[in-house]
Parts: C-alpha cells; sequence; structure tokens
C-alpha cells in the first residue's frame, strides 16, 4: 500500500511539474500599457511543457526523494517477504572427523554430538524454507575434505552421515577456510550454497570475520580432562646419531587428575615408571635413555578423554657407522673412532684446503676445509672477531686461541662467513650459513696441552655441525592422509587434537539463521535508502531555502 | 547599473571617421542643420549688404560700391561670425530606460552621449543633462566618458513619477543652441508632459533646434512576453495584481496606446515631423546591437545635419 502510494506521488509530482509551466517574471518598460486590455484572459488550456521537468532542480531533488522511499519501501517489503515467505535454502554442511572428535563427551564420541548437530541442521534449514526448496553438500573434514554428496531429503543425508567414525588425523583448518570461500563463490552449481554450516570441536578461526556472512560455525567441543603426550623427542649423539635419550613431554588439558604414571618398556626386558604429581603444573616433562635400540612402549594413566595420546610406540634404531672421506694425510683419528671410509656415500668429506683447487657451488657431501695448522708464535694473537651464536665455538677457550698460532686462512670460497677472526681480521674459523661447509684453522693437535684440547675441540665441532644435519630415522610417525590409521611407531599424536581444554566458540547459531539470514542483503538495504531520502530531502529543502524560485 | 558598458574600440573609430567625413561633405538639411554660423566679425567674407546708418564706416566697401550700387547706396562687407556650435543633451534617467533588461535603453541613450562627444570633440560645446533627477541640477559640458560610465554617474531609482529637471536648463538655451532630448516618453502626460513640451516649444521659439529621439523598445518586449497569460504585479510602484491574455487584439490595443500616447506627447511639443527621430531598438545581443546602433546613427539625416558645415 505504502509503495502505491509512493508510486501515485512520483506520477503526480511529474503530472505536476508538466502541467504547470514554470514561473517567469519579466519586467516591461511598457507596462503602463497592459492595464485593463480589452480582451480578458481566457482559461488556461491544459499544456504539457517538459521545459520545468528539465530545468527545476528541486524537481529532480523531489523526485529523487520520492524514488529513494520507494525502494526503502520495497527492499524493506522485499526482506519481510524473504522472511515470511517460502525461499530456498541450499545447505553446506561440513562435520569434523579429526582424531579429536573420539574424545568422549559423557558417554559418547564428539562426534557423535556432531552429528546430531549436523542433522538438526538440516532440520531447521529444511523448516526455515517454509515450504520452499532445500537442499544440503554434506562434507567431512580433518586432514582431508571429503564430498559426501548432495541431498534434498534428510533421511537420506542422515544415513551418510551416521557411518562417519573419526579418523586419526589432524583437523586442518586453512582446507576447511578455502573451501567455504570456494562456496561462496559458487554460483553455477546445482546446490550452490547459500548457507554454510561448519560442525568442529575447533573453536572459531580468526578468519571467520573475513568469511560469508552465511557461515555459521558449530563449536560443539566441551572443557573436558585429558592427560596425554604432547611431544616425545629424541636426544642424539651429533657425531655417530645414536639415540642417547628420549624427552617426553605430557600436558594436562582441563581439570587435572591428581596423579599421572607413564609406564615405558622396552627391548630386553626393559621397563621404567615415571610418575607425577599436577597439582597446579599443566606439563610435565622427563627423559629416559633407552638401553638398546629397537621398541619402545611408553603408556600413560590414567586414559584421558581422548585415547589416541595415551600409548607411543617408539623404534629406537640402531646406530649406523659414519662414512667418510677423509682425505688428510693423518689417518689416526678415523682409525681410531672406527670410522668407515667412503668417497661418494660419505656423510663428510675432510680436506686440506690447500688441496682444494674450487669449491663448488653446490655439493651433496657436507665439506670440512682445514688449514695449515697451529704454529705458536711469541706473540698471542688477539681475537678480533667471533660469533657468539656459532656452535662451532662451543667450549672454546679463547684464551688458548690467542696462543694457538692459528694461520689465517688462505681467501675462501664464496658463501664463507667467519665465525671467528684475528684482531689483524685474518679468519680463523669460517662456515657457510647452512653449515654444508666449515673451514677449521687446521688438524686436532695429539698433544695433551691446552692447543691439542683446543684444536680438538675446534675440529669436532665442526665434525657435529656438519654431521648433525644427517637424516636419522624417526622415533616415530604421524597419520596422514594416506595411511590415516595408526600402527606400530604411526600415532596420532597431532599438535592440538588431545586439547580438550579450550572453551567452546562458535560463531552464528541455528535461531540467527532460522530468522532469515538468506534476507540479510535485504535487510541492510532499506535503511540506507531512507538515510539517503532523507539525506536529499534535506538538500531539497536547502535548495527551495536558498534559491527559491529561481530553481523551482 | 549593470550590464551598460562604452562603444567598443571599432564603433569609436568608426564614429571618428564619421566625424571628418560629416564636417566636410555633409550639406545641411534646408529645413534645419546647424545655427551656429551667423553674420558678425571675423575674416571669412560673408555677403555685402546696404550700409545702414549705425554701420562701421570701415566696412563700406568703395570697390563695389562704385561699381554695384546707387548714388546713395552704399555697399559694406559683412563677415561670417565664428561660434562654437552648442549641443544640449538630454538624456532620460528613469526606471524605464534601464529596460529591456537583456538590452537596455538607457545603454542607447549612453551609447548617443559618448558618440556626440566623440564627434562635436573640443571644438564644439557639448553640455550633458539629465532629464529627470531627484534635486534640479545644471547642464553641464560633458568631457569624458566618467560622466556617463562612472560610479554614480546616471541619476538611479527614478521611476515614471520622477520630477522632471528643466528649472535651470533656459539659461542654457540661447538662440542657436541645438537641444537634443533623448527618452522613451513612458512618462506621465498630465504634469511630466506638459513641462517638458512647454520647454520644448519655447527652445524653439528661441531659435533653439529640438531634435526629439524616442527610444522604443516595444518590440523586443512584445517579443518577450509572447502570446501567453501574464499577472501583473504592479506598474511602477502602483499594486495592479491584474491578469491578462496578450493575445493579438490586446497586443494591438497596446500598440496603439503607446501611439496615441506618443502622438499626444510630440503635438504638444509642436515639433516638424523630421525633428521626431524614432529609433526602434534592436534585438539581439550587444555587439550587433552596437553595430546597429553605429549604422542608424551614422544614417540618419538628422543627426548628420548637426555636424554640417554649412550654415542654413
Amino acid at each position: 500500500m505504502i509503495a502505491w502510494l509512493l508510486g501515485l506521488l512520483i506520477l503526480g509530482l511529474v503530472a505536476l511539474y508538466l502541467v504547470n509551466p514554470p514561473i517567469r517574471r519579466v519586467t516591461l518598460s511598457a507596462a503602463r500599457f497592459l492595464t485593463q486590455l480589452p480582451e480578458r484572459p481566457r482559461p488556461r488550456k491544459l499544456r504539457l511543457s517538459l521545459r520545468r521537468l528539465v530545468s527545476s532542480p528541486l524537481f529532480w531533488l523531489q523526485l529523487l526523494v520520492l524514488t529513494l522511499l520507494l525502494l526503502a519501501v520495497l527492499a524493506w517489503r522485499s526482506a519481510l517477504a524473504a522472511e515470511l515467505g517460502p525461499r530456498r535454502i541450499a545447505l553446506l554442511l561440513a562435520v569434523d572427523t579429526s582424531a579429536s572428535m573420539s574424545a568422549l563427551q559423557g558417554d559418547l564420541p564428539r562426534l557423535v554430538a556432531a552429528q546430531i548437530q549436523a542433522v538438526e541442521a538440516m532440520a531447521r534449514a529444511q523448516a526455515a524454507t517454509q515450504g520452499g526448496s532445500w537442499c544440503a553438500r554434506l562434507a567431512a573434514f580433518d586432514a582431508e575434505w571429503r564430498d559426501l554428496g548432495t541431498f534434498r531429503d534428510p533421511t537420506a543425508a542422515t544415513a551418510v552421515l551416521t557411518p562417519l567414525t573419526p579418523r586419526a588425523l589432524n583437523t586442518d583448518l586453512d582446507l576447511v577456510r578455502r573451501k567455504v570461500e570456494a562456496a561462496a563463490d559458487a554460483t553455477e552449481e546445482e546446490c550452490a550454497p547459500t548457507h554454510v554450516v561448519v560442525i568442529t570441536d575447533q573453536p572459531v578461526p580468526a578468519w571467520y570475520a573475513e568469511s560469508p556472512r552465511s557461515l555459521i560455525w558449530l563449536d560443539i567441543g566441551q572443557v573436558l580432562p585429558n592427560v596425554g603426550f604432547t611431544a616425545i623427542t629424541p636426544v642424539r649423539n651429533a657425531l655417530n646419531g645414536t639415540v642417547d635419550s628420549i624427552e617426553v613431554q605430557v600436558s594436562a588439558f582441563g581439570p587435572a587428575p591428581a596423579g599421572s604414571v607413564v609406564t615405558i618398556s622396552g627391548p630386553g626386558g626393559f621397563a621404567l615408571e615415571r610418575r607425577h604429581t599436577w597439582g597446579q603444573t599443566v606439563v610435565w616433562e622427563f627423559r629416559f635413555a633407552p638401553a638398546a635400540p629397537g621398541a619402545y612402549t611408553v603408556s600413560l594413566r590414567p586414559e584421558g578423554v581422548y585415547a589416541l595420546d595415551d600409548t607411543a610406540t617408539l623404534l629406537v634404531s640402531a646406530p649406523e657407522p659414519v662414512r667418510i672421506d677423509w682425505r688428510l694425510p693423518d689417518q689416526t683419528i678415523p682409525a681410531a673412532l672406527g670410522w668407515q671410509q667412503a668417497q661418494r656415500t660419505a656423510d663428510v668429506r675432510v680436506i686440506a684446503q690447500a688441496d682444494l683447487a674450487v669449491l663448488p657451488a653446490a655439493f651433496d657431501t657436507p665439506l670440512l676445509l682445514v688449514g695449515p695448522g697451529y704454529i705458536p708464535g711469541p706473540e698471542p694473537q688477539l681475537v678480533g672477531y667471533f660469533d657468539e651464536a656459532s656452535p662451532l665455538l662451543a667450549d672454546l677457550n679463547f684464551d688458548v686461541a690467542e696462543s694457538a698460532g692459528m694461520q689465517p686462512a688462505l681467501p675462501l670460497p664464496d658463501g664463507f662467513l667467519p665465525v671467528l677472526k684475528g684482531a689483524d681480521q685474518a679468519v680463523w674459523i669460517a662456515a657457510r650459513p647452512d653449515h654444508s661447509a666449515v673451514y677449521i684453522p687446521g688438524p686436532p693437535q695429539p698433544s695433551d696441552d691446552n692447543l691439542g684440547a683446543f684444536s680438538q675441540t675446534v675440529f669436532f665441532n665442526a665434525l657435529r655441525a656438519l654431521l648433525g644435519q644427517r637424516d636419522f630415522p624417526e622415533l616415530y610417525t604421524l597419520t596422514d592422509r594416506a595411511n590415516p590409521e595408526p600402527a606400530g611407531n604411526r600415532l596420532a599424536l597431532h599438535p592440538g587434537e588431545g586439547d580438550t581444554g579450550r572453551a567452546p566458540q562458535s560463531a552464528g547459531s541455528l535461531d540467527d539463521w532460522r530468522a532469515g539470514p538468506a534476507a540479510q542483503d535485504s535487510d541492510q538495504l532499506w535503511p540506507p535508502l531512507l538515510a539517503a531520502a532523507l539525506l536529499a530531502l534535506a538538500l531539497e529543502r536547502a535548495t527551495a531555502l536558498i534559491g527559491g524560485r529561481r530553481w523551482s | 547599473m549593470s550590464g551598460i558598458a562604452p562603444l567598443s574600440p571599432s564603433t569609436r573609430a568608426a564614429l571618428r571617421r564619421y566625424r571628418l567625413l560629416a564636417r566636410e561633405s555633409v550639406q545641411p538639411n534646408p529645413t534645419g542643420g546647424q545655427l551656429m554660423r551667423r553674420k558678425g566679425q571675423s575674416l571669412e567674407f560673408r555677403e555685402h549688404l546696404p550700409y545702414l546708418p549705425g554701420d562701421d564706416i570701415r566696412f563700406v566697401d568703395w570697390r563695389a560700391s562704385a561699381r554695384h550700387g546707387t548714388k546713395h547706396d552704399l555697399l559694406a562687407r559683412s563677415f561670417v561670425a565664428e561660434e562654437r556650435m552648442r549641443l544640449l543633451l538630454s538624456l532620460d534617467p528613469r526606471a524605464t530606460m534601464a529596460l529591456p533588461e537583456a538590452l537596455p535603453k538607457l545603454q542607447f541613450a549612453l551609447w548617443i552621449a559618448e558618440a556626440l562627444l566623440i564627434i562635436a570633440g573640443a571644438e564644439d560645446e557639448l553640455l550633458l543633462h539629465w532629464l529627470f533627477d531627484r534635486s534640479p541640477s545644471p547642464p553641464r559640458p560633458l568631457q569624458s566618458l566618467g560622466q556617463l560610465y562612472g560610479q554614480r554617474a546616471v541619476p538611479a531609482g527614478l521611476g515614471e513619477d520622477a520630477p522632471v529637471n528643466l528649472q535651470h536648463v533656459r539659461p542654457f538655451l540661447p538662440p542657436t543652441t541645438v537641444w537634443v532630448i533623448v527618452t522613451d516618453l513612458y512618462f506621465d502626460h498630465s504634469s511630466t508632459a506638459k513641462s517638458l513640451a512647454a520647454a520644448m516649444v519655447a527652445a524653439t521659439s528661441g531659435m533653439c533646434w529640438v531634435l526629439l529621439i524616442e527610444l522604443d523598445s516595444w518590440a523586443q518586449e512584445r517579443t518577450l512576453m509572447g502570446q501567453e497569460v501574464w499577472h501583473i504585479d504592479h506598474v511602477a510602484s502602483a499594486p495592479l495584481g491584474e491578469l491578462v491574455q496578450l493575445s493579438d487584439p490586446n497586443l494591438q490595443e497596446v500598440e496603439r496606446r503607446i501611439a496615441v500616447h506618443r502622438a499626444g506627447f510630440v503635438g504638444r511639443t509642436r515639433l516638424a515631423a523630421e525633428d521626431h527621430l524614432l529609433w526602434p531598438l534592436p534585438a539581439g545581443p550587444a555587439p550587433e546591437a552596437e553595430h546597429a546602433f553605429l549604422s542608424t546613427f551614422t544614417s540618419q539625416g538628422r543627426i548628420q545635419a548637426l555636424f554640417a558645415k554649412q550654415n542654413v
């Protein structure tokens, strides 16, 4: 009714300006001769004149006011109709099936709560259409996005959702973000989503603010007590790769139990037990030394609500001998250490700098360049520069360095940066930043004095830096898309999956959605239109006030 | 007054050329023309006249008397009296002269004054007189454009009932004076017209040449109004509030009224028909109007006669 009234007002405004010619005021010098003329004015004929329409600023402003009001009313009615009447909803429903969804909430895994929520979402969507069309694209996500199909029947959709089980995989929220953005851009598909519902136990991510407005993020997770392994790290001997010890980190999420017990069993009857009283702490770290290579099982008691972080099988591999390409004349050291001489498959190559004509820009074998040696002189050589953070200088005594008689390095190839220099800018120790090549002043001296200790420390620091880059067999691997089930030392210790202590953080709700998120655009359109109409009205009044009849 | 501007340099140059031409070649009209040359004392011989008692005996032309005169009839030489021409220019400054707004009649009146100033030059005496003014003011020599176009040069705010300014005019109208009156005649008959007409009759009787230039703008105003219904809000300062239909009969009636008004005034002045110069104002923008002005000004015989060298 209001729209019709406004439409009639617009037509009336146009007719008014068409019929009424513009007021013209002329001043005539001969006006005195125009009074009391014999022929009286006849009734004016109806004449339509476009001139006033075109030339009147007030007409255009008034027309703008009425048009904006009409559009605001139409937008408001459209929003109202969309809210009250039938409409179309295309739902993209994504359910989290990651490892953490196996955590027990009450007696049921979180995934069951997510499935119940998904069925509820579909029912709400169907009800919100008010008899309009409805469809749902179902998907499951963890480290992988799996499309489960498009459904127009809630029963069929439920039948697909019900068999879903948690997988021992991590939750890739970046993958979810990409899929949600792609869904917002999809318009040509059969069931191009108008609404997206993500059901997970992860809190709403930071990128939610930039996501489409029709996204509802439902965090079904509850704060539950869980204690589990969060990190297991080997501590190796850098020279031979032997696992000297294993660091274990146990974390408590949510209300912590009074205490926890970790039992460790290994080959040869290896058995160990560690106890911890939590108190106010939330992280417990301890270290144990494996007795021999083999499989070790680490078990945590009591178990938390998330079972996949309570037990871990670790495989401690036997150390492999160091293969070295030793090109120094003195073979005493490799023989004493039992290192195997190799060339192409060597783990490290040791060569005198004087024997190296040209160092290639890239090479596979780590390289130790050895200088001419130590020739102590009568005067000490002061240290001019040293890289404090470099592991090449670990445990070095600089007083000895100043009296060791280190000879300046020959010009080094490209890429070397000095680690230790004398006051005369002579380079004593240098390395490439990635530690693929190291220069030391000389071979280790066999003497037992300070110089011998210093030169050996320099030598083995360099070897540790070079050999520490070798790939050692991991204690365990993580499940992935290709191997989603834990087996042997393939574990599900994905970061964050065992964190059940987070308070749930959802964004949007199905209640808001029922109020009509599909009509959000229209809802937000009529207020600015109304504001624009009021602004135009103010401008029209100001124009009339300033311009008066001239602009009418 | 806005929109009033002097003549362009090209028009002024054209008027200077016209000045030379008029003074050299234009012949006076037998029935009019300037009266400034008369018998007097100068070096320029005029004619032989019979010697009358009281004439200066030194002017008797004995040779001519012996050759052409009778025994008791002497011939005396008479000479031309070299007098400067006196031209009194009366301009109408009332509000109706400021119309039409696009090209006011006052603009043409000031152009006429400027043109006369250019042509008269320093040799003649040109006096400027405002025909209507709130307080009586005498004519003043017109010597510069500032007297025409300067601020407050033209008396302002004068309606149709403005008092006619003739109190100080009579001393400036000795015989042989040329009195040029420029007006649109849109003033009241009862008092103003009578006073002005009487003054013009007196001037003519006193051996002055009176030239009435009537600026007629009715054609433009008729075009401006078209054939529509108009509400006349007021005439002069008198509120009216009357609707008029400008049909053809009404337009003809207006023209008739203007003609009657004009004839009534001119009849009172007893001017010869050729001394009433009806000057229809051209339509169009200022450049074309200035061109039309120059064309009319230089082609009008009565205006040419103002500057004829020969006496009548």
